[in-house]
């Protein structure tokens, strides 16, 4: 527990939206993926996020303990077009939303939000406690 | 059913630069602070070039500079209340 400790676990929360940022992003970027009906797909990506020291301590930050990877079945869909058609001209597709993924798109970046404010707010304070002496 | 609320556990007593200088006066306690703001400033100094490089997170380097500019504050506010009263003791008249 460091003078500024709240500095840190506001960066640990900016950490850690930041992770979740870059998962829908991934998800995102693989929602048009194809590959045979043979073949695994892409898994939805979603951080796994843990109190990072012992609980009941005051302020505690969080980490992201894992990246966890959803169903790599995904949907079968027809695509006759496609090169990786199979026999019945079927391919399979990620299963990933993108409504779903927009409304957690949000909630990441109200999160980063709101851990940057909570830092700006915590510095400020810090600097007004300074004018005490004053 | 809402569990209880667990009892709070004392936090562990922090090291303070004071407690490194008790033995040497003003001088040591402030000699010894001014080091872990230098201490400080310099981890803020790796951060940012890591930031720079693309290795490090800019996130990272900005909180890193932040705690040092505000330690520097506060080591700055102190010794220089430090400084007013030492000043004030040697005006004083005799």
């Amino acid at each position: 527990m460091s003078l500024f400790s709240n500095l840190s676990v506001s960066g640990s929360g900016i950490g850690a939206a930041q992770a979740w940022l870059d998962t829908i992003a991934g998800n995102i970027a693989n929602m048009n993926d194809v590959t045979p009906t043979s073949e695994a797909t892409y898994g939805e990506q979603a951080p796994v996020l843990v109190p990072s020291a012992t609980p009941g301590q005051i302020g505690d930050g969080v980490t992201v303990a894992a990246v966890v990877q959803g169903d790599t079945t995904g949907v079968i869909a027809s695509d006759p077009s496609s090169p990786l058609a199979d026999a019945q001209g079927d391919v399979r597709v990620p299963d990933i939303q993108l409504g779903a993924q927009m409304v957690d798109l949000i909630q990441a970046q109200t999160d980063y939000q709101a851990n940057t404010s909570a830092f700006a707010d915590a510095k400020t304070a810090y600097q007004s406690a300074l004018t005490l002496g004053k | 059913m809402i569990p209880a609320i667990p009892p709070i556990q004392p936090l562990p007593p922090s090291p303070s630069a004071g407690a490194a200088g008790s033995g040497g006066g003003f001088a040591h306690t402030v000699a010894s602070a001014i080091d872990q703001v230098q201490q400080t400033q310099n981890a803020a100094s790796t951060a940012e070039a890591q930031a720079a490089a693309g290795t490090g997170s800019v996130t990272d380097a900005l909180i890193s500079a932040s705690e040092a500019s505000l330690q520097t504050q506060v080591t700055v506010a102190l010794v220089d209340k430090g400084v007013a009263a030492f000043t004030d003791i040697m005006n004083m008249q005799l």
